[in-house]
This record gives structure tokens, sequence and C-alpha cells, in this order.
């Protein structure tokens, strides 16, 4: 097919670089999040913005993030004691 | 420093620790070296100093604890940076050949595998919640 040959090299660019910026975002945020950094980021990468909006959705929405008080990692809210630095939480 | 100083001061260290005696030769040193002169009357100083000095500090441990923490989250800050970078050279590298194939005419291809992925990608995230869950309980 030679169409995509005949698309301008900017637009390649544009598109480049809106995956680039969506995969190191995701990447970041999944990194301070303590989610798996590396297999979000290469999700990120893939497409967009479908890909992003469901990143967000399972990390702040179905996945609500409750972190420690002492340590800030993530914990589930059923949690008494933080299973990371062992504070009671509950 | 010469070597004669430090092995003097070595000496006279073994002295303020009670593991040796201030002999003759020490002394006369000491009279005639104005750097070990100075060196020794420091360390009088410490001696007679140190039953003023407070040394009943009470140890939290928490803030210990604390400050461990602090310096792990500032490790793995630097790390995440790291990986960063090394993240975004390794997607501009896909990124750059899935354009070059684009170019080359394998455009369709990476149409149809677009397309699988925005209709099936919403049904990888069971298992990524799933995949979380696991790692919470483990």
């Amino acid at each position: 097919m030679n169409e995509f040959s005949e698309i301008p090299i900017y637009l390649w660019v544009v598109i480049i670089c809106i995956l680039l910026t969506q995969g190191c975002w995701i990447f970041w945020d999944a990194s301070k999040r303590g989610e798996n950094k590396w297999l979000w980021g290469l999700f990120g990468l893939l497409n967009a913005p479908s890909n992003l909006i469901i990143y967000l959705i399972v990390t702040r929405v179905i996945l609500k993030p409750n972190p420690c008080k002492v340590c800030s990692k993530n914990i589930r809210k059923s949690y008494k004691y933080c299973p990371y630095c062992g504070e009671k939480v509950g | 420093m010469s070597y004669n100083h430090e092995k003097i001061q070595e000496k006279l260290m073994d002295v303020f620790y009670k593991e040796g005696e201030l002999t003759k030769e020490l002394k006369s040193h000491i009279d005639d070296c104005s750097e070990c002169n100075s060196f020794w009357r420091d360390l009088n100083t410490i001696e007679e100093n140190i039953p003023s000095f407070d040394l009943n500090i009470e140890v939290d441990e928490r803030v210990i604890g604390g400050a461990f923490r602090k310096v792990g989250i500032l490790k793995e800050k630097r790390k995440n940076i790291k990986d960063l970078a090394l993240f975004a050279t390794i997607a501009s590298i896909i990124l750059g050949c899935v354009g070059l194939l684009a170019n080359m005419g394998y455009g369709k291809s990476i149409i149809l595998v677009q397309i699988f992925l925005v209709i099936f990608a919403p049904l990888s995230i069971p298992f990524m919640i799933r995949q979380r869950l696991v790692k919470e309980e483990s």
C-alpha cells in the first residue's frame, strides 16, 4: 500500500511524539504508584488515547489508591496494619 | 603532615586512650614540635570536656526508621528517573521502526493490528486487576 508513503513526515512525527509522551507519562505514573511500570509503559505506546483511558480507569477508579500514611505504599482498605512498614492503619 | 608526625600523633592517640605511655621521647617531641603540641593540647581539651557532654540521648527508633524510609524513597526516585530515560530511548527506537515499516508499505498490517488492539485491549483489564490483587496478596 503506497498511500502511507504519501503521508507527510511531520504527521508521522506528531503521531510518534503523542505515543511517546503518552507512554512516558504512563510509565512515570505507574512507577510512582508502585505498578508494573514496564508493562504499563509498553501498553501506553500501543494506542492513543484508548490505552490511556484504560490505564486511568484501572489505576484511579477500579483500583482506588489507598496509601499507607507512613510509608506511602498502596494497601487494601480492609488492612488494619500495613504489610510493608507494620504501622497500624485501621 | 609528614610521616614522622603521623606516627607520633598515632602514639599520642594511644596515650590518650590509655593504651600507651607518655615516654620521654614523646614529651620532648611535643615540646619541640608546634604541630604535635597543638594536637596534644586538643586531645587534653577533649578529655577535660567529655564529662560535661550529655551522652544520655534518647533514641527514637521511629525517627531512625523514618530516615531510612526517606533514603529508600529517594533511591527509588533516582532509579525511576534512570528507568524512564531508558524507556524513552527504547520507545523511540520501537516507534521509529514502526514508522519506517509503515513508510515501507506495511501500513495496512499496522492499521489492522491497531484495530485489533482497540477492540481487545479493554478485555485485558480483568487480567491486570487480577495480577494486581495477586501482587497485593503475596
